[in-house]
């Protein structure tokens, strides 16, 4: 039934074969949905709009269609022949799918001109250079009149914002390769407000043909401006899938909705807290304009604002501070957990044992030789106390499963003394009942005076946090009590242009 | 402000540097200015600025050859002892160590081996086979490489007329090519570039095999300037090729060099030792003052980038 509303949806709007057919397409990560049984139909020059919260499988869906994931089940169907087995990115590319990550895309140390080069193996032979310049310059002044970012140095030298008009512009530039399906995944997040303008009034323009687009943002003002029909994943299924013009904002946010079964009720406020005990963490932050970062022993405190807005960097640099007082009063003041499990997490060699101790070593070898009485006894310990399912404490690291992997890096920094525990979005791609658990354990800890702060990329986390501090381009840019807190007023500090 | 611009280019600093070390030597022994005298003073230096561009390449792409120094080794063995036996070997066994410099590509990216490890390995098996060819030192180089290295060439002495042939060949290649793009790309951003539709091994292989060849012509510029060889004869190339390509403004994170810098940043090695005798500096002094100079451009470096 389903099919047939979008193919009279599709049909409507030209007539012809649709560009792109998604058909229960599904992708698994181990032991994640990441999608399950999707079906999409996008109709040639149609603008389809996108929205859900993070995690909702929208990114894996663009990667679907940009072919740098293949999906577990379902068939991707192009200009009407299947192609799910072949549908490589290059092969992608060839036919004319074009993405817009945050920066992704362009290759830091060549000019926008050279970066314009590469997408199009048609500007050969003597005089490229000059062709290229023309053919991106011109598309710039189309999308961004008025913006003239220099195009003959490296990007990495160029502004973020300009480096995103320049992948923008670059997307829809055509020679004889052509562009007929742009995806744009939050285009305007590191772009002026004037600039987003733009942007924005270059897709609502539907006087001249263009590609078919698919726009995801979190501002759902830009979507319902913009789009032709809009389309809200929830949890990796499709929840609504209708023309732009039937819908309005309250519904698309009803139907996005809450993505864990996270009540209310749950939300915790740090009842042991009392103003008259000296704060854990005062940051007066790095410009004078900066609001102050506070936290105060046994408080959680939440840092938002979009992903890549410095929340990371702060908290390691919260810790390395940490590590310096620590020199002063000998104890250990804070503790880390890793988001990034792979990258900054596990020791990928060592036992679970081995991992889960490792910041403890101080306390488990006295005499600089580690007794593995207390090493094993720690591990056991910890492994029961957050029902971590392996083999054995001595089963390497890698053989559990990824959220098994993140409680044992929890562990890990609640196995030390810290009072301080600083997280980065520990969470990341972690099934649901492991996140509960750990919001459970979270609770606990704060009963006793430990302090956290965490960042978190989910909305409903920051609403388990006492207060929440919301980042943009590095600086704290405002914060609220966990009673303030509504997904909107974080979307409007985050998004805050800033020239 | 245009002036600090500029200073801030890639190639500037080590144009600086050699112009400054130019500056010095002349006044100090004016009879350098001379073509002889020039002549004399480039001496070794066609090879060292080879072997450089070699290494420029296979940086460009973000690896390090820790090999090319033994490579440049076993060519000149190669070309100081074969072409007595029989001159279609030598050409046969210089193609195939260039194919062999290619299939080392291919390999390191296709199994996504570290280059370091590899190319490590690779120089002692580069040293191994030119022990075979030329277990003592000595051989003789073909007339043609030693009547052509020392041709009597117009204006400049021939080792600075190859050098600019090369390295105009090199410019054009890396920053005019279509492969020259790709060359950058893959080392800048091979994601960004597996995205558009390229493919990564690909430029790697063509990294390596422009370094191959640069490595041979390398060895026989050697070979036309000794005369013999021996299989231990540029292994210091190795690490002189890398400081000269870092001193050009090139940088390890990859994509990120320079021809004309790394040009005169092999110069800068390469000259740095006449200075320092004509300032009079002790001879066991003058490798570690070679060394100084090095760390002093390199801090400079960091200076100018780091200032606002």
């Amino acid at each position: 039934m389903q099919d047939w509303g979008d193919l009279r949806e599709a049909g409507q709007h030209d007539g012809s074969l649709p560009i792109c057919e998604l058909r229960a397409l599904g992708k698994r990560f181990d032991n994640v949905v990441a999608l399950d049984s999707i079906d999409i139909t996008l109709a040639v020059g149609e603008r389809l709009g996108i929205v859900g919260h993070n995690g909702a499988g929208k990114s894996t869906l663009i990667n679907v269609l940009n072919g740098s994931v293949r999906p577990s089940g379902g068939s991707i169907i192009w200009q009407g022949t299947d192609v799910t087995d072949g549908w490589t990115a290059s092969r992608a590319r060839r036919e004319g799918v074009r993405c817009i990550f945050q920066e992704l895309a362009l290759v830091p140390n060549l000019t926008a001109i050279e970066n314009t080069r590469l997408v199009h193996p048609s500007l050969r032979g003597f005089g490229w250079r000059r062709k290229a310049a023309e053919l991106i310059d011109r598309k710039l002044s189309e999308i961004f009149p008025g913006n003239h970012p220099d195009l003959g140095v490296p990007i990495e030298r160029l502004p973020i914002g300009q480096r995103q008009m320049i992948e923008v512009a670059r997307a829809f530039t055509e020679t004889e390769a052509t562009a007929r399906l742009v995806v744009l995944d939050e285009p305007t997040s590191s772009l002026s407000s004037q600039a987003s303008e733009l942007l924005i009034a270059f897709l609502q323009d539907n006087s001249q043909p263009r590609p078919s687009t698919v726009l995801i943002s979190h501002k759902l003002r830009d979507i319902l401006g913009t789009s032709d029909r809009i389309i809200v994943l929830k949890d990796g299924t499709k929840i609504l899938d209708e023309p732009a013009r039937l819908l309005e904002r309250d519904r698309l946010v009803s139907a996005m909705g809450a993505t864990t079964a996270v009540s209310q009720a749950d939300t915790l406020v740090a009842q042991a807290r009392t103003a008259t005990k000296p704060a854990v963490v005062r940051d007066a932050g790095r410009s004078p304009d900066e609001i102050d970062l506070v936290a105060y022993p046994g408080e959680i405190v939440g840092f938002g604002g979009l992903a890549g807005h410095g929340q990371s960097e702060r908290l390691v640099s919260l810790f390395a501070e940490s590590r310096r007082r620590k020199s002063a009063s000998s104890r250990i003041a804070a503790a880390f957990v890793a988001g990034d499990r792979q990258v900054d997490g596990v020791f990928s060699a060592w036992s679970v044992k081995r991992n889960l101790t490792a910041s403890s070593l101080a306390g488990l070898a006295p005499r600089g030789l580690i007794r593995s009485g207390g090493e094993r006894r720690m591990a056991e310990d910890w492994c029961g106390q957050l029902s971590i399912r392996c083999a054995s404490i001595d089963a390497p690291i890698l053989s559990l499963s990824g959220g098994n992997q993140q409680k044992i890096l929890f562990a890990r920094a609640l196995a030390t003394p810290a009072s301080l525990l600083l997280m980065d979005d520990p969470t990341r791609g972690v099934d649901i009942a492991t996140k509960q658990d750990i919001y459970r354990r979270i609770r606990r800890e704060t009963l006793s005076g430990r302090t956290f702060i965490w960042y978190s990329t989910e909305f409903d986390e920051l609403r388990l946090c006492d207060r929440v501090y919301i980042f943009h381009e590095g600086r704290i840019v405002g914060s609220f009590d966990s009673v303030d807190l509504t997904e909107e007023a974080v979307l409007q500090l985050a998004f805050r242009p800033r020239r | 402000m245009r002036l600090a611009s500029a200073i801030r280019t890639r190639s500037a600093l080590p144009l600086l540097s050699l112009a400054l070390l130019l500056l010095l030597i002349f006044a100090l022994q004016p009879r350098a200015m001379t073509y002889r005298g020039l002549g004399l003073l480039l001496g070794f230096s066609a090879p060292v600025v080879l072997a450089t561009l070699a290494q420029m390449f296979v940086m460009t792409v973000g690896d390090l050859d820790l090999s090319i120094g033994p490579f440049i080794g076993l060519v000149a063995c190669i070309v100081a002892t074969l072409p007595a036996i029989s001159p279609l070997l030598t050409v046969a066994a210089l193609v195939a160590g260039v194919l062999a410099y290619m299939a080392v590509g291919a390999l390191i990216s296709w199994r996504r081996l570290p280059a370091l490890f590899v190319t490590l390995g690779l120089s002692f098996v580069w040293f191994g086979i030119a022990i075979i060819v030329r277990p003592n030192p000595g051989g003789e180089a073909p007339e043609w490489v030693e009547n052509f290295i020392n041709l009597q060439t117009p204006v400049a002495p021939i080792q600075l007329w190859i050098v600019c042939v090369v390295g105009l060949a090199g410019y054009f290649i890396l920053q005019h090519s279509k492969q020259g793009l790709l060359l950058r790309a893959a080392g800048g951003g091979a994601v960004a570039l597996q995205r558009a539709g390229w493919s990564v091994p690909r430029a790697r292989v063509l990294a390596y095999g422009l370094a191959g060849v640069l490595g041979v012509l390398a060895g026989l510029a050697l070979v036309g300037i000794t005369t013999s060889a021996d299989p231990d004869i540029a292994t210091r190339y190795t690490l002189v090729s890398i400081a000269a390509v870092v001193l050009g403004g090139g940088e390890f994170s990859g994509g990120r060099v320079s021809v004309p810098g790394s040009i005169a940043g092999a110069y800068v090695m390469a000259l740095a030792d006449s200075l320092l005798a004509f300032m009079n500096v002790p001879a066991d002094w003058q490798v570690a003052a070679q060394g100084l100079i090095l760390l002093v451009v390199l801090a400079l470096r960091a200076f100018l980038r780091s200032a606002p």
